[in-house]
């Protein structure tokens, strides 16, 4: 019954609109993924504010066209500059660039669009056996669970984000959920920290948030890290493609799995997803002394985990409300903007939108083959423009997408402002991605919170009475745990104990 | 220690000083906020609306105070905030770039929308942009900025239906 639906959604998306929509987007996608200092979450945060007057099916197709394309096409600045055009893509630097200093641009490229043909394709095949499978288990949740999912979302993507100190990052979420608490509350009507400006009644828009975090900070990071770099020629192909996939088929099953497991964590993404697959590859080599220096594996897994980890994160995102990544964080956002409230309900009341997003993944993967071929060779000049140039011009995009959601000049300050502290925090390793994760998660902890406490009429016990709330709050006590010294030095003391008693 | 860990230290101190700061004003008006509708009798101790961000700011308080703490031990001073050093920091043009995107940006929102039509604000801000950064030739800059500012414009009034502010002077 549900094939049948998918089948329908996946026929009824083949409109000569639709398919030059997301050839469009796609193309938007991978320019913004190719040129350093912009990524995924900047593109679909910009497309919330363009796309805010259109219909829901039209933003989403290109909202999905920018995010698989933005994903793929940060290999093309990894393979040509040795620069990561996204953060997924560092890993492709790695053996991206040395192959391309071989004179194996154009092998390094193909490579790169087949693992991510590939990633985007097992990520739409775990998207539409596991969706339904999740939303049949996320039907028995409770507010405790949806509170400790929230709250390990928050916490998971702090520690990740912020390799000098978790701590950051935690903080980041939490000062995110406080920005969600502005407002009425859910629950009593009763207006929280809102200054008295009749604006923040409502709560802090979130387009200005998200812009302001994720996209004024590049612009000034996108002018100040220029660099002169040496761009690689793409020759001819040297390699038989078919054979390169036959001999390492595990691998990419491996990979790929890897990329949508990872993904589906809430709040981790593609960019753990590709590192942790790179590494994964490097330890099942036979060669692992070549990787660094050259070798089409060490493309093609990171691009296959971080492609596969896309349908990976809209897992979660649609199923539980839970995004698993930061781009899926601000198409949740551009979501609820528009009425639709993703978690268990949603296959309630639109089951539709569950199958079109299945179709959207499924046919952005076509494209993504398609137009990665055609645009293979002119992306090369993109890079060649000055980001002096194409600076002031996101800017501008910035500004009058926001302006475009409400019509309100608060809305471009509140933008403006955000974006400065967000400069200042991200250069300080305060990264914004928990910041925005924690206030898109913001509404789900607090309303839980209190009502768990409601029904239990008081006893916090409530909040981890049940199998799967106690599991993710154990789950979130040991992370907490593992980043604490006294634990740590335990930890590694148990550890050290084990490793003697297994080599006696 | 590194020059790099130094200045993220430094400035660990400066952000978890206003954390602490900001922390402490959300826990009081958290309190505030439950102790009115408690005593009103409209909500419980348990549901009162200041309740869970008071836990939330009492873990960024405490947070904060770890950050401050760990970036003394490491090292971490406020020494970069004297006049001398801020002049030692804003004489390279590179450590000024973002000071001067931001500035470029908040001249753009505070000043020339809704003050002057929202074409010539944006051809002003692109220009001076390109400008200040020599991003190309004077008359490449110029053409750039009225072209992409009618162009963005038109696109947002026609496609999308943005109704620009009214400018307050021409």
């Amino acid at each position: 019954m549900e094939l049948i639906a998918y089948f329908k959604a996946l026929i009824d998306f083949l409109t000569f609109y639709n398919i030059i929509l997301m050839a469009f987007s796609m193309t938007i996608g991978i320019i913004v993924g190719a040129l350093p200092g912009l990524s995924a979450v900047l593109g679909i945060a910009l497309l919330t504010g363009i796309t805010y007057s259109f219909d829901t099916a039209t933003a989403m197709i290109m909202m999905i066209g920018v995010y698989i394309g933005a994903i793929y096409g940060g290999s093309f600045a990894s393979i040509l500059i040795n620069i990561p055009g996204t953060g997924s893509a560092v890993a492709t630097c790695f053996d991206g660039y040395p192959l391309a200093k071989q004179g194996k641009a154009t092998d390094a490229i193909i490579a790169a669009r087949l693992a991510s043909f590939i990633g985007s394709f097992v990520g739409f095949i775990c998207y539409v056996i596991f969706t339904p499978l999740i939303i049949r288990i996320a039907l028995s949740f409770t507010s405790a669970e949806y509170f400790w999912l929230a709250i390990f979302g928050v916490f998971i993507i702090g520690a990740l984000s912020s390799p000098d100190l978790p701590i950051k990052g935690w903080i980041s979420g939490l000062i995110g959920l406080m920005l969600s608490f502005v407002g009425l509350e859910d629950i009593g009507a009763y207006n929280r920290f809102s200054f008295g400006i009749p604006q923040l009644t409502s709560g802090i828009p979130w387009v200005p948030l998200m812009v302001g975090f994720f996209g004024v900070p590049q612009i000034a990071k996108f002018i100040r890290d220029t660099k002169e770099f040496e761009m690689m020629k793409q020759l001819k192909k040297t390699m038989n493609f078919l054979r390169v996939i036959k001999q390492h088929l595990i691998g990419i099953i491996k990979w790929a799995s890897l990329g949508v497991a990872i993904g589906a964590i809430p709040a981790v993404g593609e960019n753990i997803a590709a590192l942790v697959a790179y590494g994964v590859a490097k330890k099942d080599s036979r060669r692992p002394e070549k990787f660094g220096t050259g070798v089409i594996e060490g493309v093609m897994a990171p691009e296959v985990a971080n492609n596969s980890a896309v349908g990976g994160a809209i897992i979660p995102m649609l199923t539980l409300g839970v995004p698993g990544s930061p781009p899926t964080a601000v198409l949740m956002g551009a979501l609820i903007m528009r009425g639709i409230r993703p978690g268990p309900m949603l296959a309630i009341e639109n089951p539709a939108f569950i199958y079109n997003m299945g179709a959207w993944i499924f046919w952005g993967t076509i494209m993504l083959l398609v137009i990665g071929i055609l645009i293979s060779r002119p992306i090369s000049q993109v890079l060649k423009i000055p980001p002096k140039i194409l600076a002031p011009l996101i800017a501008v995009i910035c500004v009058v997408g926001t302006f475009s959601v409400s019509s309100e000049i608060f809305d471009i300050k509140l933008l403006i402002i955000f974006g400065t502290i967000g400069y200042i925090m991200d250069k300080y390793g305060f990264s914004a991605g928990p910041l925005v994760l924690g206030f898109v998660l913001g509404p789900l902890t607090d309303a839980n919170f209190r009502r768990t406490l409601d029904l239990a009429h008081g006893n916090p016990l409530a909040l981890i009475n049940r199998p799967i709330s106690f599991l993710i709050f154990l789950a979130v006590s040991l992370m907490l745990l593992n980043y604490f010294p006294p634990f740590k030095r335990v930890k590694d003391c148990i550890l050290s104990k084990v490793k003697r008693i297994r080599k006696e | 220690m590194d020059e790099k860990v130094k200045k993220i230290r430094d400035g660990d101190i400066l952000i978890s000083i206003l954390m602490i700061l900001g922390s402490s004003w959300a826990i009081y008006e958290s309190l505030r906020m439950s102790y009115e509708v408690y005593f009103k009798g409209r909500a419980t101790l348990y549901t009162v609306p200041g309740l869970f961000p008071f836990i939330v700011s009492l873990c960024i308080l405490g947070g904060s105070i770890w950050v401050f703490i760990n970036a003394i031990r490491s090292g971490g001073d406020l020494k970069f905030l004297s006049p001398c050093a801020l002049k030692k920091t804003f004489s390279s043009f590179k450590a000024f770039i973002p000071t001067i995107v931001m500035g470029l940006m908040w001249i753009y929102v505070f000043i020339f929308v809704g003050r002057i039509h929202f074409i010539i604000a944006t051809f002003l801000f692109i220009s001076l942009f390109m400008i200040t950064f020599k991003a190309t030739q004077w008359i490449r800059i110029l053409l750039i900025s009225a072209l992409y500012s009618a162009a963005i414009v038109y696109f947002f009034s026609k496609v999308v239906g943005t109704q620009f502010p009214k400018p307050l002077f021409f």
